[in-house]
């Protein structure tokens, strides 16, 4: 990994370099204030850093993402993605993609899509809702911008910082502090234990008292990655298939043949998705894959906080 | 090719569900190619034959003994019977009526109306046996066209959603009325499908899906509430479309 200080128009002429071969998109604030990942025309549209609402992961892995359509029964398989290049991202949603990373390591689409896909990182500025864990490795990227600093972390970012030779001033030793000064509480020690000792409790359901089941805590979560199947018949008589988001606050999310629900109460599903977040399932478990972005906090309609289930954990106590 | 038979009535309804399927112009020449409308009165004026159906899609709620009538025969001679939209659901707006519905149609309707016996309007699943539900006042075209050609290769769709809106309004990452402007949006209560059509342009959620399947009422009412509106307001609110006006959620 190499590190340079950069001159003033750096960003810029980064931005037009891109633009040569890849489909720019980036952070901008729309007139309602809210700040979405768009097409970037120009470097002025990359306003001020904010979070937007859905992470990175709408372009790895679409809402609604099509499979396969079926013509005179031979499978057409989608076409290519396009090479795309998103500047601006913070550490936290790159964490999230270095998770998604390895869930959908042997899935062909998405490897398809991240292969034609370049990061520019950048070094965020927290949010009240932030509460990123310590990190002491690097995210993955191919640049990453550090104010007037840019590392590269892939062959893909040496060769663009060739390109841009003109715009860099000199080479520096790459000394970031790759945990976010919006810090938030460790996770509680022996959570495995912690969190079977909490199966019975009360305090799920009390909190599936509140919760209204709407999902947009999973919707805009950077590393919920569960899908449902959807066939459908077009109007040529082609079968199409799609994968669209799942999402475990839905009554059918855990619902099996012969009608039994392994979650039925909203406080059942409220725990299931924090012992996912938290604890991780399979060869993940033990992993935590919050990134602490915060934005299940904050698009919760009722205050419903990852934060407080993190408190009540390390709060009670362990046989 | 053989034509799937299928047949569309509309019981107490204004028509609005058959008019968005009919207004699929790019797709009706397809739908007519698949489909033989054995009885349809506002798309044929070809007479019933009286034969078996593979489908008949029912809009609008039953409020009178002729309509009922005309529901049971057509499930005998149908494999399947769909019912489209909020009036066929949960009875829709046709539920507004008060317990002075006699009166009021006297007043209106003056002569016109004497001798007709009716009873407050109800969703059709209280007289047959209801296979698929569009939900929606009126209904998404996509989800009935949709439907009819799940039916015309011989199965029951699976794409329609039953979950709440909030979860395509967040995928198209709007500003959350509800959190963010305090405005009395039922998204979370109401079954999704319509890709968040209203949030999307800055109007609340009126909940014309009808619920989401289990959906948290009481404390979407309570967020109501808190929000400032009535008892009464919220029972309006929340039952305006799911048939429940009358009882508190
Ligand atoms: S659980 Fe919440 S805070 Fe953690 S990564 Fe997901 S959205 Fe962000
Ligand atoms: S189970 Fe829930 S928390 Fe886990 S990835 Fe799926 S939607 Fe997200
Ligand atoms: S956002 Fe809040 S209310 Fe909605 S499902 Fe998640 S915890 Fe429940
Ligand atoms: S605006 Fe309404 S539908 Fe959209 S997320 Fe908020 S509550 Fe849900």
């Amino acid at each position: 990994m190499d590190g340079f200080v950069v001159k003033a128009d750096f960003l810029p002429r980064l931005l037009q370099q891109l633009q040569e071969n890849y489909q720019v998109v980036g952070p901008v604030r729309g007139e309602d204030d809210v700040c979405r990942l768009q097409p970037l025309d120009e470097w002025s549209e990359h306003q001020e850093f904010s979070l937007p609402r859905i992470s990175v992961k709408k372009y790895l892995f679409p809402p609604n993402e099509l499979l396969y359509t079926t013509k005179n029964g031979t499978f057409e398989p989608p076409p290519p993605p396009e090479q795309m290049a998103v500047v601006g991202v913070p550490s936290c949603d790159l964490y999230a993609v270095d998770f998604l990373d390895r869930v959908f390591a042997d899935d062909p689409l998405y490897q398809r899509r991240r292969s034609n896909l370049l990061l520019v990182g950048i070094t965020c500025h927290p949010s009240e809702d932030c509460f990123c864990p310590p990190r002491d490795t690097p995210p993955p990227f191919d640049l990453f911008l550090d104010e007037e600093r840019v590392f590269s972390g892939t062959p893909r970012g040496d060769e663009l910082l060739q390109q841009l030779g003109d715009r860099l001033i000199g080479e520096v030793e790459i000394d970031h502090d790759w945990t976010c000064e919006a810090q938030g509480p460790p996770l509680p020690e022996n959570l495995e234990r912690r969190w079977a000792a909490n199966e019975t409790k009360s305090f799920w359901e009390e909190i599936g008292g509140r919760c209204l089941g709407c999902g947009a805590c999973s919707a805009v979560c950077p590393t919920c990655h569960c899908f449902d199947m959807q066939d459908r018949i077009d109007a040529a008589g082609n079968a199409v298939r799609h994968r669209i988001w799942d999402n475990c606050f839905f009554p059918n999310f855990a619902l099996v043949a012969g009608g039994h629900d392994f979650h039925p109460t909203r406080g059942a599903r409220f725990r299931f998705r924090c012992e996912h977040k938290l604890l991780g399932f399979g060869v993940f478990r033990g992993e935590s894959s919050c990134v602490g972005c915060g934005r299940c906090r904050a698009a919760c309609p009722v205050q419903i906080d990852i934060l407080e289930a993190l408190d009540h954990l390390r709060e009670g106590a362990i046989p | 090719m053989i034509r799937t038979r299928i047949a569309y009535i509309r019981l107490t309804s204004c028509s609005g569900c058959q008019l968005t399927l009919l207004n699929c112009e790019e797709e009706l020449a397809r739908v007519g190619e698949l489909f033989e409308p054995v009885r349809f009165e506002m798309l044929s004026s070809a007479a019933d034959d009286g034969g078996p159906l593979a489908a008949v899609l029912v809009e609008g709620s039953a409020a009178r003994p002729e309509e009922v009538q005309r529901l049971l025969d057509l499930r005998r001679r149908s494999r399947w019977l769909v019912a489209i939209g909020a009036c066929a659901l949960s009875g829709g707006v046709n539920r507004l009526v008060d317990d002075r519905q006699g009166e009021h149609c006297a007043a209106v309707y003056a002569g016109v109306c004497t001798g007709r016996n009716m009873f407050p309007p109800q969703s059709i699943d209280h007289f047959v046996a209801v296979d698929l539900c569009i939900p929606g006042c009126p209904p998404e075209p996509q989800e009935i066209l949709g439907a009819l050609l799940a039916l015309q290769r011989g199965t029951l769709p699976g794409f329609l959603r039953e979950h709440a809106v909030c979860m395509e309004c967040r995928q198209r990452e709007n500003l959350c009325l509800l959190l963010e402007r305090k405005l009395p949006c039922l998204g979370p209560v109401t079954r999704g499908g319509c890709n968040a059509r209203c949030p999307s342009i800055g109007i609340v959620c009126e909940g014309c899906r009808g619920y989401a399947d289990q959906p948290a009422r009481e404390e979407q009412a309570h967020l109501l509430r808190d929000l400032g509106l009535s008892e009464r307001q919220v029972r309006e609110r929340m039952g305006r479309f799911t048939g429940g006006n009358h009882e508190t959620p």
